[in-house]
């Protein structure tokens, strides 16, 4: 028998390749065994980029104000929150959201107002910054930890205790741990040279060795924890996406709905030890023609919560979910002269799952907080929200995540 | 073609064939050279700095002489990657020079490889004169991307790169009457990438495909929207509040008015056109600096002019700062010393914001060869993808260039925000897990059919002529694609060569010889995927 470059037989290939190469033109990986199918609660965190309208969101009643300083944006035609245990006659949402809706008469959704930080930045990028690092000082977050690199640094360290999928999220990014951040679930495999297919494995080890020999330092060694992460998990991803069998049909014309649905395979899975899942979703950023942008956008939302929100309740997992969809920051009271609106401040925040105790939070707004104010007031802190769901629902204590003191001050909401 | 341009395109198989139409000259109207129109009229202040330094990391005093070393680690950050002979070539021609050269553009569209590439947005329904004019999404990048791929001044392209970075233009938010506005925009950065930046910031503020990404085109001179007047100061001139208010933004917004569509039925195509009764009426006062209102024409230059007059409290100019800590982040350090930021914006001012003369005094100096400078830069995709085919010479088509460059959000002309291409930590975590790269090479290596027709020989490219075995083979490639290799992994890799592995897993020992073709599909192309997956090969 002739021995390789590492000493091993050439059955030892076979096995260290079918155990880790992933290649799916070599054949079926095989039922690998899924990490515990328990009941582990976890987090999805879906990030609207670009500075969410969430007037035009979450709707409020009965204010004239809303519809005079909004002439041709305002919503007219909302959906009522009428019906359920946490009916309201103060807000209603964009007529986009069917799925939010059902899920606000199921008593399953928390709309929490006024929500920002002290004083707000109206750069999308610093912005972006401070809700990545949890850090209000943050108008260069290079050197700063992401807040949920430090969760997992504190409470979950491992490549999959925390990752992102479809959005590149620098809350997950510190020096100290290494996350999973991919683009896609569906291309985590290698493809192989078919007229060559022994080559293509022995390539892979070959690759495979000199990165864990290597011992480049900066970048370099950056990029090399990168790829350490694709190297330890593609193997697990192949495994999950091939035993995959979907409860319901997610949209495939959406990045959005394609994430969550990768989302909902590693869920299929046991979890794989995920505490933390991060997505989001672009082009919120409606300075002009705001009106049938920002339907398409809360459309692909709703699509996305609709098809996963069904899927966990049929997978028995939707009591172990909390979802918090959230922005950078909030748009102005007023449209400008391009039927759009300009970057503002307070937001309403959404928040759902099983146990998540629906309502309104927060201080109703006023007829005064959209006439007489350019952006919406702030008054709970997004890293209260945030806190919130570590502590009560992911039971681990939030104020070693969030352990900048310009916070603003307050009770968290108690929507969990 | 001069001297220095002497890695023939004629070794490469091209593959951006499309259906047979004119030929369409680009030009750009009113654009020259790499100078680029009139000097800006707006005062300047002198930066407040010194310029001497007493360490080379800091210091912009000319590299007394320029190893092989030194012309790869320039090559790497200004060339997408190290062609064959091109080391070589610099050297003989002597690298001031051979800059000299490449900072000196041939006229916009005349050049073999910006015909050829131009045919890629011509469609056989475009009316006889107006070929091109219409090109869908997948044009423009596929007609980008070869630009990029082709072009034999590489330079040119990544300068072309670092402006559409910097103004982050998408061509996804243009309609379809529209995409020629982006054509024309790609093509002024790659024309006056070295020229004036004063001009270039004018141009670009009244461009259409600007207009129209940052929402001017759509503005209303009784409620202006604040879009392209934040990202004015914010990401293109100054700086996140750097010297200016949110009411400095609002009063900006009203100069910035004046522009709308204006679709031609005869044409079918839509321009971005000034029309005085768009303009905001009154004056204007940003920063306190009053603008008297002028229905003539509009007030884009003179807010260019009067915010590159900002000094800081050091009386430093903030707009020579702010576009020379960019140049240095995206040439030379990842943290440049603020003594350096101000050296080379005092090269800037005292240039009158002529880019060409200020980027050869850094690429010449001690600074850009030091090894604060030498730390590596992390490559973006879109660079590897194409440092690959014009190092290799290995192609595929224009499909499979856009699928895997759209897979890693690393697209020419779609920058993913206005901010542009991630950076540094988020640059990596944004290519991920590493999955694209190693199947985008598998797609290179096993293109194999179309290579041979189109005549490509991987051993006369990747092999050096004198080479006997796989050490030689080994050193040569991964020089060629900047891997620093150790002698463990060198060993490793002088191994893979000499064992040839059957399908079934069957090894067999192997004498790598370079002149034979077997070993050359079997283990140079599997060498170079190898390579690829070195840390060291996102790195320039």
């Amino acid at each position: 028998m002739t021995n390789n470059t590492q000493g091993l037989s050439r059955r030892n290939i076979l096995k260290f390749a079918l155990a880790s190469a992933g290649i799916s033109a070599l054949g079926p990986v095989g039922n690998l065994a899924f990490a515990e199918a328990d009941s582990r609660k976890f987090l999805v965190l879906i990030n609207l980029d670009g500075g969410n309208d969430s007037l035009n969101t979450a709707v409020p009643l009965n204010k004239d104000a809303y519809y005079d300083r909004r002439p041709s944006i305002a919503v007219t035609n909302p959906l009522e929150l009428s019906t359920g245990p946490a009916a309201t006659s103060e807000l209603a949402l964009h007529p986009n959201l069917g799925s939010f809706q059902e899920l606000h008469a199921e008593g399953s959704l928390a709309l929490i107002q006024k929500v920002g930080y002290p004083n707000a930045n109206r750069s999308h990028f610093t912005s972006k910054d401070i809700f990545h690092t949890g850090d209000a000082s943050s108008i260069n977050a290079n050197d700063k930890s992401g807040w949920v690199a430090r969760y997992a640094e504190l409470y979950n360290n491992q490549t999959l205790g925390c990752v992102s999928i479809g959005y590149n999220a620098k809350a997950l990014q510190s020096p100290m741990v290494n996350l999973m951040q991919v683009n896609s679930l569906s291309s985590m495999a290698y493809r192989s040279d078919g007229s060559y297919s022994g080559e293509s494995q022995r390539r892979l080890e070959v690759a495979r060795t000199i990165l864990d020999r290597y011992q480049g330092s900066g970048n370099a060694a950056e990029v090399k924890k990168a790829l350490q992460v694709g190297h330890e998990n593609i193997d697990r991803i192949q495994a999950v996406i091939n035993n995959y069998q979907a409860n319901v049909e997610y949209p495939t014309n959406t990045r959005f709905s394609r994430s969550m649905e990768s989302i909902a395979q590693l869920v299929h899975a046991g979890g794989l030890g995920t505490d933390i899942y991060y997505t989001g979703l672009g082009g919120f950023d409606t300075h002009s023609g705001q009106g049938g942008r920002h339907a398409n956008l809360m459309s692909t939302l709703n699509a996305g919560i609709d098809a996963f929100s069904r899927d966990m309740k049929m997978l028995g997992k939707w009591d172990d979910c909390v979802i918090v969809v959230f922005s950078e920051f909030g748009r102005r009271n007023f449209e400008n002269g391009s039927a759009g609106t300009d970057h503002g401040m307070g937001q309403t925040m959404m928040v759902t799952g099983g146990l998540v105790k629906g309502g309104d939070y927060g201080s109703a707004l006023s007829d005064n907080d959209i006439r007489v104010e350019q952006n919406l007031p702030m008054e709970v802190d997004f890293r209260s929200v945030f806190g919130e769901v570590i502590d009560r629902h992911l039971a681990k204590d939030s104020t070693q995540v969030f352990t900048d003191s310009s916070q603003i001050s307050g009770p968290q909401q108690g929507f969990l | 073609m001069p001297r220095y341009l002497d890695f023939s395109i004629r070794r490469r198989a091209r593959f951006f064939g499309k259906t047979g139409v004119c030929l369409l000259v680009l030009l750009v109207a009113g654009c020259g050279g790499g100078g680029g129109g009139s000097q800006p009229t707006g005062s300047v202040p002198a930066t407040g700095q010194a310029l001497a330094s007493s360490t080379d990391s800091r210091s912009l005093s000319r590299r007394q002489s320029f190893s092989d070393d030194d012309i790869r680690h320039f090559l790497n950050r200004t060339h997408f990657s190290i062609e064959p002979g091109k080391v070589e070539s610099v050297q003989a021609l002597g690298l001031e020079l051979y800059i000299d050269q490449m900072l000196e553009y041939p006229a916009l569209g005349t050049q073999p490889y910006e015909i050829e590439a131009a045919t890629l947005l011509a469609d056989d329904d475009d009316p006889v004169d107006q070929v091109g004019k219409f090109p869908g999404r997948s044009d423009v990048v596929n007609w980008n991307t070869s630009l990029l791929m082709t072009n034999p001044n590489a330079f040119q392209e990544v300068m072309g790169m670092f402006w559409q970075d910097h103004f982050g233009v998408n061509v996804e938010e243009l309609d379809n009457d529209e995409h020629h506005l982006m054509v024309h925009f790609v093509n002024l950065l790659r024309d006056r990438g070295v020229g004036n930046f004063r001009n270039l910031m004018v141009d670009v503020s009244r461009h259409g495909a600007m207009q129209v990404f940052l929402d001017g085109a759509n503005n209303n001179k009784f409620a202006p929207n604040e879009n392209y007047a934040r990202e004015f100061w914010e990401l293109f001139t100054l700086g996140v509040d750097n010297g200016y208010t949110e009411n400095d933004i609002i009063e900006s917004s009203r100069a910035f008015t004046g522009w709308r569509r204006q679709f031609s039925p005869v044409t079918g195509l839509t321009q971005i056109v000034f029309d005085p009764e768009n303009k905001a009426v009154g004056s204007k006062v940003p920063m306190g600096i009053p603008i008297a209102h002028d229905l003539a024409e509009d007030d884009y230059a003179t807010m260019v002019d009067l915010t590159f007059s900002l000094a800081d409290e050091n009386g430093n100019n903030r707009v020579a700062n702010f576009l020379s800590r960019k140049l240095l982040v995206y040439f030379a350090q990842e943290t440049p010393d603020q003594q350096l930021v101000n050296a080379l914006a005092a090269e800037l001012l005292a240039n009158n914001m002529n880019l060409s003369p200020v980027l050869k005094k850094l690429f010449l100096s001690d600074a850009f060869y030091s090894n604060a400078s030498r730390e590596g830069l992390v490559r973006d995709f879109y660079e590897q993808v194409v440092g690959l085919v014009r190092t290799t010479g290995l192609t595929e088509s224009t499909w499979v260039y856009r699928t895997y460059l759209s897979n890693m959000n690393s697209v020419p002309s779609q920058p993913p925000s206005v901010e542009g291409w991630p950076e540094g930590d988020d640059k990596i975590n944004a290519q991920g897990s590493g999955i694209e790269l190693p199947n985008f090479v598998n797609e290179l290596l096993t293109n194999r059919r179309d290579q041979n027709e189109a005549g490509y020989d991987i051993g006369a490219v990747l092999q050096p002529e004198s080479a006997t075995g796989p050490v030689e083979v080994v050193d040569y490639v991964a020089e060629l694609l900047g891997v620093t290799l150790d002698e463990t992994e060198k060993a490793e890799l002088v191994a893979f060569m000499n064992v040839q592995i059957d399908r079934d897993g069957e090894e067999t020992p192997l004498t790598y010889t370079p002149q034979n073709q077997d070993h050359q599909n079997r283990k140079l192309r599997n060498l170079l995927w190898i390579l690829c997956q070195h840390p060291s090969f996102q790195i320039k």
